[in-house]
């Protein structure tokens, strides 16, 4: 191995450290140490295994301290002799990190350091911490690199466990469902995930602020019983062992349900975690299968209490013979009623399961338009209001019938149903290779809330206390336009009216 | 002196069932009069004499059941005509308890239990 040339005082520490690995030239008059001095140093080096090495950059030409051999796993005469040589020893992955530190260290004065990954001729990676400076010229040219190093695999593993662990914490933290915020005994806050922050709409500078009380006090208002959240937070930070499960109302509808629980070191009780879960999906849900069932049952009780009444009416014979007649019209009518309404439900199980199936022919869109109206004119009559169909082309298309004719009977009977007995108008057209149709109501329209959901089942754009129905029927006709590969929108103006508009396809689905 | 004739109002947003009280009481000589929703029964009452009963939905458009009746306590010229609920509502009996009215029908109701609640409370309001 090549030695290194008589170090300048100024070498300081760097040069005592390889003298006395037994790698520098003898001391020259100005280097300041005695024997003993040396003695204890080299021992002080070897017992902290720290490497010591020299980089004469005129010549390339490394040096390097018995102790950084070892640390690389090679005799002393295996070891790299010129700075290339060296590179082959570093992990692949951290030559150009090395070659960079390097250059920049000859670039600028100064001292460096940093971690690097070597490879042992074994094959085992070890993590070695370099500190360094350069030694320079009169002018300043860089002429000797000069430093020590050790291994800190052990340390730098750990610590890679330990960002391991944190970025396992943080992305589980991240990743759920629920907003978490974890806060000290003293009411600080020690970590809450964005979940939280997006849940309770907390701006940037209220959460910067790392105080739960500002926290508190920004969620108040949204609250439906602030109060009632408050006392109960207390409670809570007052018994720091308490676990808790509740549920919050907001005002603005939405439901969440809370858990909180202390945070423990060992036994220690250091804080307290809370939990937020958004069940506002899960609230509704339930909410509209609860009034689902109750509608259900209310539209099956109005025929059933009809048809029961006229039967036993009649089997009584309590009625003159000429209101005979209208009984039974009135029981079939009732029969009829029944049998859509259970056509309804199936319809919906088909289309949702996928299992509709389409018979698909040339059907005359005036046709099953003047049809339909003519099937809703007793149901016209009754709520009062005209429909008129006006037609400026016919549209023949690909089209299932039958199916064509529910959308269009489905959106009469909700245009008579909330058209306040004003005139229902039909208007079919055409675009390009396009089917258009349009039915207008005048009555008391739909909210903007209420129009996001309109299609979707069991949607009821109206209070169950004055209206019937499902909610079943514009979701059924949004589902077959698609089968049938056309959309449907809505336009509308609450207290004026509304005006859904079909577009189909002539080509079909 | 001759029989007033004993009046019902019905008031449904079922036209069906409108029109079968009209035919089935009107056959046992009650006059029936009908109204598909509150508004329409409030219009009515006002331009007709108080009827002997109101039987009456609930889940009705513009006005519910349990509005109406609370106008119709307010008004002294209406508030001791008794009311009956006939509702589909699974509930609607709970929720009436709570309402001044004087009874309440679960639809569907058998012929025997409608006649014999009419007549009970139409009846007897008719001879107060």
């Amino acid at each position: 191995m090549a030695r290194l040339g008589t170090f300048s005082p100024s070498a300081g520490v760097a040069h005592r450290l390889l003298r006395l690995t037994g790698r520098a030239p003898p001391p020259s008059e100005t280097v300041q140490t005695t024997h003993q001095d040396g003695l204890e140093l080299a021992t002080a080096v070897r017992a902290a295994q720290v490497g010591t090495f020299a980089w004469d950059v005129d010549r390339d030409v490394v040096l390097a301290s018995e102790e950084l051999t070892r640390i690389h796993g090679m005799q002393e005469s295996e070891f790299a002799k010129t700075f290339d040589a060296y590179l082959d020893l570093v992990h692949p992955e951290d030559v150009a990190v090395v070659r960079h530190v390097v250059v920049e260290a000859l670039r600028r004065p100064g001292p460096f350091l940093f971690d690097h990954r070597i490879v042992r001729p074994d094959g085992a990676t070890r993590t070695l911490h370099t500190q360094g400076d350069v030694e320079r010229d009169a002018e300043g040219r860089p002429h000797r690199l000069i430093g020590s190093c050790w291994d800190v695999t052990e340390p730098a593993e750990a610590r890679r466990e330990l960002e391991r662990s944190l970025s396992l914490v943080r992305a589980t933290l991240e990743a759920t469902e629920n907003g978490i915020l974890v806060v000290d005994r003293a009411g600080h806050v020690v970590a809450c995930n964005q979940r939280f922050l997006d849940l309770w709409r907390i701006p940037p500078a209220v959460s910067r602020s790392g105080e739960d009380r500002k926290l508190l006090a920004f969620v108040r208002d949204q609250l439906g019983d602030p109060d009632g959240f408050f006392r109960k937070v207390q409670q809570l930070y007052a018994s720091p062992d308490a676990e808790s499960r509740d549920v919050l109302h907001f005002r603005d509808g939405r439901t969440f349900e809370r858990y909180s629980r202390p945070q423990r070191i060992g036994d220690e009780i250091v804080g307290r975690v809370w939990s937020f879960h958004d069940v506002t999906d899960r609230e509704r849900a339930l909410t509209a299968r609860e009034q689902f069932l109750a509608i259900a049952a209310h539209e099956i009780r109005g025929p059933l209490m009809s048809i029961q009444i006229a039967v036993q009416s009649l089997q009584e014979g309590m009625m003159p013979s000429e209101v005979a007649p209208r009984l039974l019209e009135v029981a079939e009518r009732e029969t009829t009623r029944l049998g859509r309404f259970v056509d309804q439900l199936l319809d919906v199980g088909r289309l949702r399961a996928g299992k509709l199936e389409l018979q698909l022919d040339a059907v005359d869109l005036v046709d099953v338009v003047r049809e339909s109206a003519a099937q809703m004119r007793t149901e016209a009559e009754h709520s009062g209001s005209a429909i008129t169909v006006s037609a400026e082309a016919r549209p023949i298309g690909r089209w299932d019938r039958l199916r064509l004719g529910q959308i269009v009977t489905n959106l009469l009977s909700n245009a008579l149903k909330f058209g306040e007995g004003r005139p229902v108008e039909v208007q079919i057209g055409s675009l390009a290779d396009q089917a258009t149709l349009a039915v207008t109501d005048h009555g008391i329209g739909i909210s903007r809330d209420a129009l996001e959901c309109i299609f979707e089942p069991f949607e009821r754009r109206v209070s169950a206390r004055h209206y019937g129905g499902l909610g079943l029927g514009l979701h059924i006709v949004h589902s077959l336009v698609r089968a049938l590969g056309g959309r449907v929108s809505v336009s509308s103006e609450p207290g004026l009216g509304s005006t859904f508009t079909l577009v189909l396809p002539l080509g079909g689905p | 002196m001759t029989e007033r004739h004993r009046s019902v109002l019905v008031v449904d947003d079922d036209d069906d069932i409108r029109e079968l009280l009209a035919l089935v009481l009107g056959a046992r000589g009650y006059e029936v009069a009908g109204a598909g929703d509150g508004m329409r029964a409030l219009a009515h009452l006002k331009g007709h004499p108080p009827p002997d009963l109101v039987l009456l939905d609930l889940m009705m458009p513009h006005l519910a059941g349990d509005d109406l009746v609370s106008l119709l306590r307010e008004d002294p010229a209406l508030s001791d005509v008794p009311v009956v609920i006939l509702s589909g509502d699974g509930a609607a009996c709970e929720r009436a308890a709570s309402l001044p009215v004087q009874g309440c029908l679960l639809k569907p109701v058998n012929l025997r239990d409608l006649l014999s609640t009419v007549e009970r409370f139409a009846d007897g309001h008719a001879r107060s």
